[in-house]
């Protein structure tokens, strides 16, 4: 029955055992090993880092009777009572539930008095944010200017909620989380030491669950041992943390892509039969998506083989600005999950309407050259559209008052695997898709079309779209550049190519231009140059 | 067999029983999941499990009898006061667990609804969560996981529960011999409370006064006088029993204009048939963003009048499609 759990066994002794925190090891045993004691220590990070076993070293190598020393010996009395929690002159204290001015006077008063076995009295006051306001304000005078056998270590998670006051008089020390590969190497030995065996799988899958905090992981490899009895397996891991298998993610996936509903809803009614919270699945879907996004950038996916290598083959067959609209509409949906009411319906819903945006983007950006309808469809269709607004007369002028409206540019054609058109942009894709920019122009605005229809394609440059314009037209730019119009133009672009791009004219470059020869020649410049009597010294552009 | 009574959550039925099997239970436990599918329920049968001398939940022995009726010594329950539970509460946790057990080997304390507790209970909580005596385990339980501190969450074990399948809560009506059982399976979207709860007759009833206000107003037609009746309701649930009703509309009417045809009322199934196609899925799913949103109010203390009256004249019109919109609730 003294089982005791495995975070609390495996609690770090000595500094060197402190896993990835070296900017605080290090500077505290050299602190100690030179004898410059700080009176108020502030250990301040995310939980399960290492404060609290920090803060109990530290007292270790203050009060080790072979000390103070760097490398307490963990051996003599002090040591050993210290790790047992029975020392009287190390006081931990839970500020948490000990957070009134009362403890805190208490606690002052105990100040005075000489340590009893070791050199120093050290006083851990841990979760110190929870102390009340008063409470910090007791504690000020005795933290400022302490007794000299007396060492405070504050720790906390949050240290922003502690006043200016109380962070002034302390030596700050923040932790970090532990890096995945630190986390994986140490819960091995762990496993190892418990006479377990773990799957390179699972044990990929405990670190993520950890995320960085050393404790989280050590929870869930406890129960994995207790659960297995010794063996774990990535599918033990996987039913333990409530993870969805891969092959489940990968089949949304590719369904979300595809834009198969029924699959989407199937894949969540199947997991949601199976027992699985929609938050946990949503978080799981989100993750993936992620890692998904990394590895379309050309990342390493830091997760386990099976999973990457699935990873690799979907991004292989989709492009970063498709994963990155997916992802886009479901950003605030582990958000939305939390307060949920009926959060399966939530989830449904997202997806669906996730990938359903991403076939509407896709049917924006059919290129204008693909194969054309026939006649007879395209014109049925057009009936169907104008039977309300316009009487149209059969047979007669059908086709031109068609073409005129720019319907029958239109294509009908379904595209197998449409992603291929959320390629990278470039300026021959562009000058592909620009007749269809033009297009959505004319129906939004007749005259801004027509100054746009005067400037031509250049180039495509940082996410900008270059445009020049002839000399003579450099009326046309400075509309096009203005206001209204070079909003509706950029929307224009959005709304075909369903990225945005800003838009930039020039005048027509240096040699299109007229020539210096030509501006000398110009009857008004000769007739000026009489006039004053001047010379031509500096031909300007305007 | 352990957990006989409880229906569903084979995951973690059998992660508890394999505890309960090698007497190593973790000192701290987080039972998360949806509302209503029995996470309490199996906590309490845990715990009785682990009081038991026959590690077992109800084999009939003293100690199982004393934790049906409540009162076994060792097993602590604490519930919210009103609003949240506070740190008294917290504090009486803490004293309880530093005696050592009477009448069996472990103290249980069990926090129901842990997302009430206030940030001060939470935090005195910590230490006992971390580094309780030996004897003691505890569980806290919560469909809200992030309402709680984060200090707190890394502190216990995840034990993740999910919603009930539909055939599971339909086997389990099917026995209690229950009329509409595969309609009501369906609507209660794998909550076997929300079962239970539409099972009985006076409230399917209502549930049919609600759907045909809810067809009605998918078709087009909005009647304010449905929403007056309905705030005069004596009934206390009506105003969220409304809305439930009316986001499984149109969660059906939108998989359906999606394509998807496993809808939950499947008695109306022509009728939603034939209203989907009037609207886009977008238009189906925006509703069914906005029915979310309102039903989550209506567990706070709001007043509804407003917020119903403004919802069914949204939800009532046919929006256009003249440009999408950024998609977002």
């Amino acid at each position: 029955m003294n089982y005791i759990s495995l975070y609390r066994k495996w609690r770090s002794q000595n500094f060197d055992e402190v896993l990835g925190q070296e900017h605080v090891t290090r500077t505290l045993k050299n602190a100690v090993a030179k004898g410059r004691i700080a009176h108020a220590y502030l250990f301040a990070g995310p939980r399960g880092t290492g404060k609290t076993s920090t803060a109990r070293i530290l007292a270790k190598a203050l009060n080790c009777q072979n000390g103070p020393t760097a490398d307490p010996c963990l051996k003599c009395r002090n040591c050993e009572h210290i790790k047992e929690g029975t020392s009287l002159d190390v006081l931990e204290i839970d500020a948490a539930s000990n957070r009134g001015i009362d403890e805190i006077r208490e606690l002052r008063e105990r100040v005075r008095f000489a340590p009893v076995e070791g050199r120093y009295k050290v006083y851990i006051i841990d979760e110190v944010h929870m102390l009340t306001p008063e409470a910090f304000n007791a504690l000020l005078k005795t933290l400022e200017e302490p007794p000299e056998h007396v060492v405070f270590i504050l720790c906390t998670t949050e240290p922003q909620k502690l006043p200016p006051t109380i962070l002034s008089r302390c030596q700050r020390f923040d932790f970090r989380r532990i890096p995945f590969p630190l986390l994986k190497e140490r819960f091995a030995q762990i496993v190892e030491a418990e006479g377990g065996k773990i799957e390179d799988g699972a044990l990929d899958m405990v670190v993520q669950a950890a995320s960085g905090s050393f404790r989280d992981g050590e929870s869930i490899l406890e129960q994995l041992l207790a659960y297995t009895g010794g063996e774990i397996t990535a599918n033990d891991a996987r039913e333990l943390l409530g993870l969805t298998e891969d092959e489940w993610l990968e089949k949304l996936i590719l369904a979300f892509l595809d834009g198969n509903y029924r699959e989407i809803f199937e894949v969540i009614d199947t997991l949601i039969s199976l027992g699985r919270d929609p938050r946990n699945i949503s978080r799981d879907i989100i993750q993936f998506l992620r890692q998904l996004l990394a590895v379309s950038v050309g990342n390493p996916p830091s997760t386990w083989p099976e999973r990457a290598e699935k990873l690799r083959v979907i991004a292989s067959q989709t492009s970063t600005p498709a994963i990155l609209s997916l992802l886009e509409p479901l950003a605030g949906l582990e958000w939305q999950m939390r307060s949920a009411v009926e959060p399966r319906y939530l989830l449904e819903m997202n997806l669906i309407f996730s990938s359903y945006r991403l076939q509407e983007r896709i049917a924006g950006l059919r290129p204008p050259t693909a194969q054309p309808a026939t006649k007879a469809q395209v014109v049925s269709e057009v009936k169907e559209a104008l039977k309300e607004s316009v009487p149209v007369q059969e047979g007669s002028d059908l086709k031109i008052s068609l073409e005129e409206k720019g319907v029958l540019k239109e294509t009908v054609s379904p595209l197998k695997r449409p992603l291929a058109f959320l390629e990278e942009i470039n300026l021959d894709k562009l000058k592909e898709y620009w007749p269809s920019v033009l297009e959505k122009v004319k129906q939004k605005s007749v005259p801004t079309y027509i100054l746009l229809s005067k400037g031509s394609l250049t180039d495509f440059l940082d996410g900008q779209i270059i445009l020049t314009f002839d000399r003579a037209f450099s009326f046309h730019k400075n509309m096009v550049e203005k206001g209204e119009n070079r909003l509706l133009i950029e929307e224009a672009i959005e709304e075909t190519l369903g990225v945005k791009y800003a838009l930039k004219c020039l005048l027509g470059n240096g040699e299109s231009g007229e020539s210096a020869e030509e501006i000398k020649n110009h009857p008004l410049v000769k007739q000026t140059l009489d006039l004053f009597e001047g010379i031509i010294t500096e031909i300007k552009e305007e | 067999m352990l957990f006989e009574r409880i229906v569903g959550h084979n995951a973690p039925k059998r992660m508890l029983s394999r505890v309960l099997e090698t007497g190593r239970p973790f000192h701290s436990y987080l039972f998360w999941g949806p509302e209503g599918v029995g996470k309490k329920f199996l906590a309490l049968h845990f715990a009785q499990a682990l009081a038991c001398p026959n590690k077992l939940d109800g084999c009939g022995c003293s100690s199982c009898k004393q934790a049906e009726f409540g009162v076994h010594p060792d097993l602590h329950l604490i519930l919210p006061e009103g609003e949240s539970i506070k740190i008294g509460g917290a504090r009486t946790m803490i004293e309880v667990s530093t005696l050592n057990p009477i009448s069996s080997p472990w103290v249980v304390n069990i926090v129901d609804e842990a997302d009430r507790l206030t940030p001060e209970a939470a935090n005195s909580l910590l230490k006992l969560l971390e580094e309780p005596p030996s004897t003691v385990v505890n569980i806290l339980i919560t469909s809200r996981p992030h309402f709680l501190p984060p200090t707190i969450l890394s502190r216990c074990l995840p034990v993740s529960f999910g919603f009930l399948s539909q055939k599971e809560i339909l086997r389990e009506l099917s026995e209690k011999k229950v009329e509409d059982a595969e309609v009501i399976s369906r609507v209660a979207s794998g909550r076997m409370g929300d079962a239970l709860y539409w099972a009985r007759p006076e409230n399917w009833k209502r549930r049919g006064k609600y759907l045909g206000t809810g067809l009605q107003l998918a078709s087009g037609n909005v009647s304010l006088s449905a929403s007056d009746a309905l705030l005069k309701e004596k009934e206390k649930r009506a105003v969220t029993d409304f809305l439930k009703v009316l986001l499984s509309l149109w969660r059906d009417l939108a998989l359906l204009s999606a394509g998807v045809k496993e809808i939950a009322n499947i008695d109306q199934e022509k009728n939603l048939l034939s209203l989907s196609g009037e609207r886009a899925a977008e238009d189906w799913v925006k509703g069914c963003f906005q029915i979310e949103e309102v039903l989550e109010l209506s567990y706070t203390t709001v007043n509804m009048s407003m917020l119903i009256v403004s919802l069914l004249i949204s939800l009532g019109q046919r929006k256009t499609r003249e440009r999408s919109e950024p998609f977002a609730t």
